[in-house]
């Protein structure tokens, strides 16, 4: 992607100016995206994403600087202007680059440069066809695939010398159902990181029913009577939650700027011992995964909290630096265009011992939000407010009516020692997720799970 | 090597392909960004991208590609996206509004202020 004598020549400048640590990333993507609204096809982009990222490190200042003009001269003067801002220091020499193999355990069997777009376009078309076919009442179907090549080189001072190459197909479903008062959306959005065969594979009925089905169910229900009370959480896209109101806090990013609750509470209880949480980079095909983080290090699996104890934090090289953990090869970044930090990649809560049934039996007056929708969240204080997108009341331990217009308030601190019952159905959703250093691809999940008590907004 | 003119380069080649409707976008973006936590320093950017968009219009349907590199081959490629994307998509129907108000001059809104050019990063 780049000739190695410049990368030397940009590595060795930067030292040479002061920086105590040097790397260089090479980003050659493309991307193509093809969407559906309103039974039309209505974009279709291509595109290709290159140029070089340039990381300085002074102790802990990051000077980064990046440009998609790879000549050696726009480069050797993009890394003198970025260390003309940093301190004097006593210049190293930079190590010589060990080029070594990336393991890629993840399948592609179908190189999508190989499928002709007709085909794309026909999917989206049946996908819009079999939603539709679920009822006059839904009102819209969107639908829309994207695809990625990213190819990616990484290497540093320390003769760090890493290139990857991996493959992203994803499809986005909603639908929209309208009957009577106000339209009630239903989404459904898997994604591998793979490549073609995914499209083929996927049980196109089964996704269309999934977003058809929740819209039609809420587009009838009522409302629920908000106020604090025990609340089962669905699995799978349940996860984002944990990921947004403790996932995000326990990154290195928060951590080292001390804007996390979770902050000096390394080896200590928090949350019961029925709980396990962990960030794996290393599942086969699976969206967050990745061979390698962005700083070159292996991706892997990692403990966050064991049986209820905080066992780690995520961490890139600075984030671990200043904390003082180990790296756990969960620097990420969405492009050259961004330094690297902590990120998550596959992050769930471990299966428990309780079933669904057992759960909703055990709450006389409740919330089953068995899909959620969008929130925000405070990553300094863990506060968050999400919106349940698909819910059902509990009453007398049995499942009453659908009820809309949920939404779920909290601090993820305080909400994980309530987590009492965990389910044995632990399922996994693709997602995007943006803080830093752009939007990346990560997996949240978790199996179904009872909250003894919570906010619940509502009418 | 990229090429001197790029978009006169895709231009060409949407004249020698026959394409009724093309247009280019070139855009080059500069910037740097200084972060400053606890009264340090704590974060410093700079940079340049460029990038180029290609639109082939054909009956209504609007096919788009783009491209950081400006090689002759990546050009060229993307050149050929387009074409290729614009006859899968559903026309576009538009209906413009006549008379539309003039667009103000930009160096009248004062929306830049040409002494931060001579800027540099120490300052």
């Amino acid at each position: 992607m780049l000739h190695e004598a410049t990368i030397h020549k940009v590595i060795e400048r930067g030292l040479a100016r002061g920086a105590d640590f040097a790397e260089v990333f090479v980003e050659d993507s493309d991307s193509a995206a093809i969407d559906l609204l309103d039974r039309k096809i209505d974009r279709i982009a291509s595109g290709n994403t290159f140029g070089v990222g340039v990381r300085l490190l002074f102790g802990d200042e990051v000077h980064y600087g990046y440009s998609s003009d790879a000549a050696e001269e726009a480069l050797l003067e993009l890394t003198a202007n970025l260390a003309r801002s940093g301190r004097e220091r006593q210049a190293g020499a930079p190590a010589p680059f060990r080029a070594e193999p990336v393991a890629d355990p993840h399948r592609v069997s179908i190189a999508p440069e190989g499928v002709a777009k007709t085909e794309r376009v026909e999917l989206l078309r049946e996908v819009d066809r079999l939603t539709r076919s679920h009822g006059e009442a839904i009102r819209q179907v969107g639908a829309g695939l994207a695809e990625k090549r990213r190819s990616i080189l990484i290497a540093n001072s320390e003769g760090l010398w890493r290139e990857q190459s991996q493959r992203y197909s994803r499809i986005r479903l909603s639908a929209i159902a309208e009957q009577g008062d106000g339209p009630q959306t239903g989404m459904e959005s898997p994604g591998v990181l793979g490549g073609y065969e995914f499209f083929r594979e996927l049980d196109l009925k089964k996704l269309a029913a999934g977003a058809a089905e929740s819209a039609l169910r809420m587009a009838g229900a009522g409302y629920i009577a908000g106020g604090v009370m025990p609340v089962v959480l669905g699995n799978g896209f349940g996860g984002v939650i944990f990921h947004e109101a403790c996932g995000h806090p326990l990154e290195t990013e928060a951590i080292r700027k001390n804007a996390s609750p979770f902050v000096g509470k390394l080896g200590q209880p928090v949350a019961q011992p029925i709980l396990t949480a962990i960030d794996d980079g290393t599942l086969a095909n699976r969206w967050g995964s990745i061979p390698i983080d962005d700083e070159g290090e292996p991706g892997r699996r990692t403990v966050l909290i064991e049986r209820g104890i905080l066992r780690s934090y995520l961490s890139d090289r600075l984030g671990a630096r200043q904390v003082g953990v180990p790296r756990t090869g969960s620097a990420r970044r969405e492009s050259y265009k961004f330094a690297p930090v902590s990120r998550m990649r596959n992050t769930y809560i471990g299966p428990g011992p309780n079933t669904l049934e057992e759960m909703i039996a055990s709450i006389a007056l409740g919330l089953y939000a068995k899909k959620m929708g969008g929130g925000s969240v405070n990553p300094a204080t863990g506060e968050f407010n999400f919106a349940v997108q698909e819910g059902y009341a509990i009453r007398g331990g049995k499942l009453a009516e659908p009820v809309r217009g949920a939404t779920l308030i909290g601090k993820g601190f305080e909400v994980l020692p309530r987590i009492s019952m965990i389910g044995t159905d632990l399922e996994l959703a693709a997602g995007m997720c943006g803080a830093a250093s752009g939007w990346v691809p990560t997996t949240v999940g978790q199996p179904s799970l009872k909250i003894d008590s919570i906010l619940v907004g509502g009418r | 090597m990229p090429v001197a003119d790029p978009v006169a380069f895709v231009l060409a080649l949407a004249r020698e392909h026959r394409e009724p409707e093309a247009d280019v976008l070139l855009a080059r973006d500069q910037h740097l960004t200084v972060k400053v936590l606890n009264g340090r320093v704590e974060n410093v950017e700079q940079a340049t991208a460029l990038g180029l968009g290609i639109r082939v219009v054909r009956e209504g349907r609007s096919g788009v590609a783009f491209t950081e590199r400006l090689e002759p081959e990546a050009l060229e490629r993307a050149f050929r996206a387009a074409q290729e994307n614009a006859p899968l998509l559903d026309p576009t129907e538009v209906v413009l509004a006549r008379d539309l108000p003039a667009v103000a001059d930009p160096e009248t809104l004062g929306l830049f202020n040409p002494e931060l050019e001579a800027l540099g990063v120490e300052e």
